[in-house]
């Protein structure tokens, strides 16, 4: 029985294959999902192009043309680069919060699969991290279309997309297990994320790089993760340098360490989800 | 954990289920971080220590009141809650129509729905794909299999829900109230499929409130309340306990039951039969002493015999019953009222009659008297189970009258034919006779 107890200790580590039994699951959900999210629209799927280039719009108009506010690295920087640049921020930003904030109250909102069948709730937050994906893919190919045209490089680092976003997916889904099993128990974890994502928006290096930021808080800046993450992007797409290497070590320890964790707690949890459900 | 017997498809050992009331959902979380240095729950036993198992191709049972703890077991047994402690062993694809439309994504359309129910199941896409025809035209809800299903009335909801769960040939098949939303002739369809299920070797529990449908399917039945198994065996004996412990009053029911556990126990057999009235007519009424203050009669015992004076444990259509019951008077009463009625099980009220009806009702009875009121029925009744229930009241004016003392449902009458000549609740004993007409 102890032996038994251990090895499923640790095939519940075995995420990758935990999901992939469920992968029928997660494709009919996913795809659910997109669809359901622009039903009755007459504009469609074009929403998720709209809005992230209003979004772009507005922001490079506040901070470009009221703010004045400059980038500062190359001399002839235009507008379109500012805003190219500022969006090199937003998509990561986009991405994890909108899937953490909708984590809160991923289980509350699907009581249906907590109480009425034996469903793998586990698989929620992936299909809400894949719906939101298709939405950041979109994102980035208007971003390239707009390196291309404006800019006019293409650069070769791109190549290290991958390498990027792995860590962002990683810890985008640690945090959504974790939260997701919380707003369960603690209904306030809705409004606090909301709090929270919110100041991130301020405190990433989204409208303002890194060096901008006086030196002594520069340490505190890369105790977020998502500046790592934002600066790497900004230099594989914009600069067309490599990324920050050292940090996106530490930061991918530091994203699996939360993958496993949150997911480890989900698993922990749920149990006791439909008692207080 | 090597299994002797391969026919056991559902087991279920000593489940308990408490439920920790929290006033405040934070507490729980306050709960986990004292672990058990502070206590901030109250408990809740849903269920205790329930013991059962269900074999290949029987069709089980599960009765009980309202919150007796079926649901919870049921949830149980599908996996969706954990139990407290104890063990479930589940051997197969358990298929679950619990409440309405089990985990249906309203915004899905009924198609879509199948699919991702069998999704759930585990069930892959090419197989769905090869069954959705077949649950479709079951469901039988014409084009609304293509609109979403928050459009769907309750009725329609159900059928496509029993239809996927039932039509993936599960090995375990839970089915709660839910049926009982769909219209009477698809009821019937589902229960015909259930009894070919069945003969495949799918084990079925069924949940409800309904009698007549345990009674006509099930096997054997399990009678729940607050959370404990109350009895377990033939469907018939379940049944009779369980509208025992509906309509009898609570202390001729602990009798019963006290009398079935002990039986059970000394013989290791099923539940008693013809259990009941028995047990009903010498419990002693202690009516309760607040009846309006001052208690001027109660009814102090209650009983059947036949028109020989033999307490019988039942009686046979055709004969005539005396249903006896004793009043004490302990005030004086100008114009004391005796009446009996008889109700089916389902609570149709088949007879009642009183002493003023027919002029007989004592007049000016002294204090401190014992009065034995006697109605001699003849039993004109169908095979069946019937409540009696007496009453004594004092009559107020000639339209008014003022109750001292009732015993709802205080027998249990059971009627048996021999050879059944008729169906209902009246026998009429129709003469019939029929000849040729001369053309």
């Amino acid at each position: 029985m102890g032996e038994n107890k251990t090895m499923n200790f640790i095939k519940s580590f075995n995420i990758i294959a935990n999901l992939w039994k469920s992968r029928d699951l997660i494709r009919q959900i996913t795809v659910r999902d997109i669809m359901a999210r622009y039903k009755g629209t007459y504009l469609g799927i074009l929403w998720s192009i709209i809005l992230p280039l209003f979004m772009l719009s507005i922001y490079t108009f506040v901070f470009s043309v009221v703010f004045k506010a400059k980038w500062g690295i190359s001399v002839s920087e235009s507008r379109t680069e500012f805003a190219l640049t500022m969006f090199c921020g937003m998509i990561p930003y986009m991405l994890f919060s909108e899937c953490l904030n909708k984590a809160t109250s991923l289980i509350t909102s699907n009581q249906n699969y907590v109480k009425k069948v034996v469903f793998p709730l586990e698989i929620l937050p992936v299909t809400v991290l894949l719906s939101s994906i298709i939405h950041t893919l979109i994102s980035l190919a208007i971003l390239f279309i707009g390196a291309f045209l404006f800019i006019g490089t293409t650069t070769w680092t791109i190549i290290f997309l991958p390498v990027i976003f792995l860590p962002l997916i990683a810890m985008i889904l640690g945090f959504s297990w974790f939260l997701a099993s919380l707003g369960v128990f603690v209904r306030d974890i809705g409004y606090s994320v909301g709090v929270i994502t919110q100041i991130l928006f301020f405190l990433s290096p989204i409208f303002y790089p890194t060096s901008a930021v006086p030196e002594k808080f520069q340490l505190l800046m890369l105790f977020n993760p998502l500046t790592v993450i934002i600066e790497s992007l900004r230099a594989v797409v914009i600069w067309g340098t490599m990324p920050d290497w050292k940090g996106i070590l530490i930061v991918t320890v530091f994203s699996f360490f939360i993958l496993f964790t949150g997911y480890f707690w989900f698993i922990r949890t749920k149990k006791a989800f439909a008692d207080v459900i | 954990m090597s299994d002797n017997n391969n026919d056991i498809l559902v087991s279920v050992h000593g489940i308990s289920k408490c439920y920790l009331i929290y006033d405040r959902a934070q507490d729980r979380l306050k709960q986990i971080f004292w672990r058990g240095r502070r206590q901030y729950f109250k408990e809740f036993w849903a269920l205790k220590g329930i013991d059962f198992e269900v074999n290949k191709g029987e069709t089980f049972g599960i009765i009980g009141r309202n919150g007796s703890g079926k649901s919870t077991l049921l949830q149980i047994i599908a996996g969706i809650l954990s139990p407290t402690s104890g063990l479930v062993k589940i051997t197969g694809r358990v298929s679950a129509l619990l409440e309405l439309g089990s985990g249906f994504n309203p915004d899905f359309t009924g198609r879509e729905n199948v699919f991702l129910n069998g999704a759930i199941l585990g069930i892959s896409r090419k197989e769905m794909e090869r069954r959705i025809n077949d649950i479709i035209s079951f469901a039988d809800i014409g084009e609304f299999i293509d609109q979403p299903v928050k459009v769907y009335s309750s009725g329609m909801y159900v059928r496509l829900a029993f239809s996927v769960q039932a039509l993936i040939e599960p090995d375990i098949l839970i089915v709660d109230e839910a049926l009982a939303v769909g219209d009477e002739k698809f009821q019937r369809k589902c229960y015909s499929f259930i009894d070919t299920l069945r003969e495949r070797g799918t084990c079925v529990l069924i949940v409800t409130h309904s009698t007549s449908i345990i009674e006509k399917y099930c096997q054997r039945a399990l009678l729940l309340d607050r959370g404990e198994v109350h009895g377990l065996g033939q469907t018939k004996d379940i049944i009779d306990q369980y509208h025992a412990l509906l309509y009898a009053d609570e202390k001729a029911y602990l009798k019963i039951l006290n009398k079935g556990n002990n039986e059970r126990e000394a013989s290791e057999t099923k539940l008693t039969k013809e259990f009941v009235n028995v047990e009903a007519m010498d419990h002693v009424c202690a009516t309760n002493a607040t009846n309006g203050g001052k208690l001027s009669a109660f009814i102090q015992k209650v009983w059947l015999c036949d028109s020989n004076g033999d307490e019988g444990e039942l009686f046979y259509t055709g004969t005539t019953i005396v249903i006896n019951f004793k009043v004490v008077v302990l005030q004086e009463i100008k114009h004391l009222l005796a009446g009996i009625r008889l109700r089916t099980v389902e609570g149709v009220e088949v007879y009642g009659t009183s002493t003023e009806y027919v002029g007989k009702s004592p007049k000016d009875v002294k204090s401190n008297t014992v009065i034995v009121f006697q109605f001699k029925t003849p039993l004109i009744l169908c095979e069946g189970t019937y409540f009696i229930s007496v009453a004594v009241a004092q009559k107020v004016d000639s339209a008014d009258m003022l109750y001292l003392d009732k015993k709802s449902d205080a027998i249990i009458l059971k009627v048996k034919e021999g050879n059944i000549t008729a169906t209902g609740i009246a026998h009429l004993g129709s003469e019939i006779d029929y000849w040729y007409e001369v053309v």
